[in-house]
């Protein structure tokens, strides 16, 4: 029974706590142990991509003290995830950068981690519904998470219709979508129109702010299905009674 | 190894794809039978442009075809080729090689080749041994830095095309706007 | 400049925001969706080949004086006039000596970004010059009086209908909005100028530092014919063009061609070797290579090397979200998407352009998996967000020789399971970021100063706490509201609100042993 520590990420704590506690439902599922280092804070990304590297440096630091007594550090974000994996070793320096490769070397993304790292496809959800996957990018192109939410949603019934430009940007881009909302926005619109036009019930992605900007734009359009995190989704087809 | 036959139905499909018209592989006979019908028929009256020292076309005795056939030529020895040939109505060239694998054809200009014959024409009749037949782009190269470099070496892969407007595809932009080539075995 | 004005705006905001509010623009963008996966395709049918590409750029860059030392010699030796530029003000003088001496009167040029770079056709047409561009889509912003906006679609940004009565500025009569026909006529209007030329410019996509081999990849035969009709043609070459080997061709021609417009090779490949030579009949008498430096050599040893690898493909232009929405005039610039992004500021010899550009990012990666020569696009965005608030950030970068920073060997992934940007051992990361100190901005003291809080447990549970606590008092998790910070956001959509209960608090909850937490 693996311990798995939980990296939350600031997001997923202040704006969708259901989120997390769904990550925390579905760990548990898959027979983990789950802790929650409250010393963690943020991951530091929106400063390092605002082009603030000592700024990024001094949160960097302090995620890989907090999580650096861990074996395994699961957080359900893929963007955060990245931030670890392809940044913190070029943030920090010397023995810094040697701990922040240590820490990524077992920092994974929640998808892969219960697919490919537990080997657990069926954590035991059912999901009787249609949906589409949208690929968050830094998932995708920075971890390759691609195929692991599907696997598991389809294991827990769901049916799958691919999302046209499945790999295409929503249009988030962390600082980018409240800098450049004029051209966040219409992404947006793009990606909600490609799922609309999939008839699926839920438009599922791995990255919580991802899905805020979209929810946030369909909000104001009325256009697409509902945005939801992996997790969430997942976690909501498990049986009652799990703690 | 690739067959002879493998590489020329390889490049002609190749070439299809790319929009030109092939022909072969043929005996020479027919090859040259066939090209001074491609060339009298692209030319529509006009003057078939024709180089004086391609091997191919030598070889094939194909500048007297065209002539026996009435075609009116304008050799690369002509006084005027520069100021005829942009109101040529085909060029008819030789490739000294070709890549199966993408339908190109390899034209070196030298001495009584000139670069302009296959390009300044609305129309290009070409034809090719099956032996000077390459793979790929990659054997092309090779074989191409290994030898002495002409000074100037076009490859033509089809007609002219553009995707400028729109993106749709159109043929016969500035160079031909036909290309027949003929696979000589 | 004689540009018009296509997006207009101050800031490369204004102008997206313009861009987005052209439907006739976001019209003609559409079309641009079939080139979207021929990065997909390079990887299908290509495989492999891209690491060899990117090895072999970065190998003529690691001694890029010492090659182009290389090709001159060749080039010379072919019968070619060599001539250095290190300004584009450079490149048009030499141009126009080279004119006057000949006394040219008659210019067909074929597709160069670098003519763009030192805006060649105005200072030709600026000395009585008659200069034309002849590839079909630069000939129809040429005739609008506008940039190019895609560096292989120049033309992307106009619908058929706009074409049509660009070009009818230049015809007798109405001309159809179809394909076919403009092209017909574009045939016809510019085989006069082609036969008329005494002058031929180009640009190259490479050159052969073993053979002095000059090669234009064109599609409609523009390129050949450029070289083969005018008595004299002048190539405008970037120092970064140069290929260590003829041999090399036989990787970067298929990559460049399927990266740009998916074909395994374009229809025309031009390899010039020097001039006409005894007892030829056409094909330039006189042929001057224009090397153009603009700042590149600068790069070389910097944290920026790497965009010195780029092939001019536009794949990154065609996978980029942004881009696709709001076209290369919204960039301001000769160079536009991901690759104009990083390259512009670069290039930049006065430090003034495009220094808002790299802002423009949603930073989604794309760029980076769609560079055939492993450019890590992305990484460079965002180095160069953190170097362009430095003084003098963009001049190299203290000793490139300095021991490097990671291994990245942390990893260990086959190559096959390789990652976008993963491929290459790049530059970007060999050398420290925030090498140099930043001035504090405001900007700069709002980030450390929450980066300090943050830093600390205690410091991010009372500052978000506040946020909570209104927002619990609002009763809502969203709001329209226009509030300082977030306008952009809640301009175009409703923003996100701190719900009541963080997830630690619920999890504090569960650890003093609640069932529902």
């Amino acid at each position: 029974m693996p311990d798995v520590a939980l990296f939350v990420t600031c997001v997923v704590d202040q704006l969708v706590p259901e989120v997390g506690v769904s990550t925390v439902r579905l760990l548990e599922a898959a027979g983990c142990r789950v802790e929650f280092p409250a010393a963690q804070t943020c991951c530091g990304q929106p400063a390092s991509n605002a082009g603030e590297p000592e700024a990024a440096a001094l949160l960097a630091r302090h995620l890989v003290e907090v999580f650096e007594p861990y074996e395994v550090v699961v957080a359900p974000s893929g963007s955060c995830v990245a931030m670890v994996h392809h940044w913190y070793e070029r943030l920090l320096s010397g023995r810094d950068a040697d701990r922040a490769r240590a820490l990524a070397a077992k920092t994974h993304e929640l998808a892969s981690y219960l697919a490919d790292g537990l080997g657990t496809i069926d954590v035991g959800a059912t999901i009787d519904a249609t949906v589409t996957v949208h690929d968050a990018c830094h998932g995708l192109r920075s971890l390759g998470v691609r195929d692991a939410p599907r696997r598991l949603l389809a294991a827990a019934g769901a049916t799958l219709v691919e999302l046209p430009e499945s790999e295409t940007c929503c249009g988030f881009g962390g600082t980018f979508a409240l800098e450049h909302g004029e051209i966040a926005a219409p992404l947006a619109d793009d990606k909600l129109r490609h799922a609309a036009t999939t008839g699926a019930r839920w438009l599922v992605s791995g990255d919580t702010a991802c899905l805020l900007h979209l929810e946030g734009r369909r909000r104001r359009t009325g256009i697409g299905p509902e945005p939801v995190h992996f997790a969430q989704l997942l976690a909501s087809g498990l049986p009652a009674g799990a703690r | 190894m690739v067959t002879e036959a493998g590489a020329a139905s390889t490049f002609l499909a190749a070439a299809a794809r790319n929009g030109m018209v092939g022909y072969g592989p043929c005996s020479p006979e027919e090859a040259t039978q066939i090209a001074v019908e491609c060339a009298t028929s692209a030319a529509q009256g006009r003057r078939v442009a024709v180089p004086t020292a391609d091997p191919l076309v030598e070889h094939l005795g194909l500048r007297a075809a065209l002539a026996w056939a009435g075609a009116s030529l304008l050799a690369s020895s002509d006084l005027d080729w520069d100021s005829e040939i942009g109101d040529a109505g085909v060029g008819v060239t030789g490739a000294g090689a070709g890549i199966a694998a993408t339908g190109t054809l390899v034209l070196s200009c030298g001495v009584g080749r000139p670069r302009g014959t296959h390009i300044i024409p609305p129309a290009h009749v070409c034809l090719i041994r099956v032996g000077d037949l390459v793979g790929t782009i990659e054997q092309a190269v090779r074989r191409q830095a290994g030898e002495p470099h002409p000074s100037n070496v076009s490859w033509v892969s089809g007609p002219s095309r553009t995707a400028d407007l729109e993106m749709q595809l159109t043929i016969g932009v500035h160079g031909p706007k036909r290309v027949d080539v003929i696979v000589v075995a | 400049m004689s540009h018009g004005v296509v997006t207009p705006g101050d800031s490369i905001r204004e102008r997206a925001a313009n861009a987005i509010d052209d439907p006739v623009l976001q019209q003609a963008m559409r079309n641009l969706d079939v080139r979207l996966p021929t990065a997909r395709i390079v990887a299908d049918h290509l495989p492999g080949l891209k690491d060899r590409a990117a090895a072999l750029r970065r190998e003529t860059l690691a001694d890029l004086p010492g090659w182009l030392d290389r090709a001159e010699a060749a080039l010379t030796a072919l019968g070619v006039h060599v001539h250095r530029a290190e300004t584009p003000e450079d490149a048009r003088r030499i141009i126009l000596a080279i004119a006057s001496e000949e006394h040219l009167t008659r210019a067909v040029k074929s597709k160069s970004m670098a003519t763009e770079e030192i805006d060649l056709v105005d200072a030709l047409e600026g000395a009585g010059i008659e200069a034309v561009e002849t590839d079909l889509g630069e000939y129809i912003v040429q005739v609008a009086g506008e940039r190019p906006s895609h560096m292989i679609v120049p033309a992307i940004h106009k619908t058929l209908e706009q074409i049509a009565d660009v070009l009818e500025t230049r015809a007798d009569g109405p001309l159809p909005a179809d394909s076919e026909g403009l092209t017909a006529w574009a045939r016809d209007h510019l085989r006069a100028r082609f036969l008329a030329a005494d002058l031929g410019v180009t640009g190259a996509n490479f050159v052969a530092a073993d053979t002095g081999t000059i090669v234009l990849v064109t599609n409609e035969g523009n390129g050949d014919l450029c070289t083969i009709i005018p008595r004299v043609q002048i190539a405008v070459v970037p120092v970064e063009k140069v290929i260590a080997r003829f041999a090399d061709l036989a990787t970067l021609l298929p990559l460049l061609t399927m990266s740009a417009t998916g074909q395994r090779i374009s229809n025309y490949v031009t390899m010039i070797n020097g001039p006409r030579r005894e007892g030829e009949i056409d094909g330039p008498e006189v042929l001057h290579v224009v090397l153009l430096d603009h700042g590149r050599t600068r790069l070389v040893g910097t944290a920026y090397e790497d965009m010195l690898a780029c092939i001019r493909c536009g794949a990154c232009l065609n996978v980029c979200p942004v881009f696709r929405r709001i076209s290369g005039h919204a960039y301001d610039a000769v160079y536009s998407g991901p690759m104009g992004k990083v390259l512009t500021p670069l290039l930049s010899l006065a430090g003034t352009e495009g220094r808002d550009l790299p802002e423009a990012s949603t930073l989604c990666g794309a760029c980076t998996e769609a560079c055939p020569v492993e450019i890590p696009l992305a990484d460079l965005l965002v180095r160069l967000r953190a170097d362009l608030r430095r003084p003098g950030a963009v001049d190299p970068l203290p000793s490139p020789s300095r021991p490097a920073v990671s291994s990245r060997g942390s990893r260990s992934r086959s190559p096959a399971a390789r990652l976008p940007g993963e491929g290459f051992d790049s530059r970007v990361w060999r050398l420290p970021l925030a090498s140099r100190p930043a001035p504090w901005t405001r900007r700069r003291v709002a980030f450390t100063v929450w980066a300090r809080i943050w830093a600390r447990p205690d410091g991010y549970r009372v500052s978000t706490r506040a946020a909570r606590i209104a927002s619990l008092a609002l009763g809502r998790r969203w709001t329209r509201w226009s509030l300082p910070g977030i306008r952009a956001w809640t301009e175009t959509r409703d923003g996100p609100l701190p719900a009541g209960h963080s997830f630690r608090s619920r999890w504090d909850k569960r650890e003093r042993g609640a069932q529902r937490w």
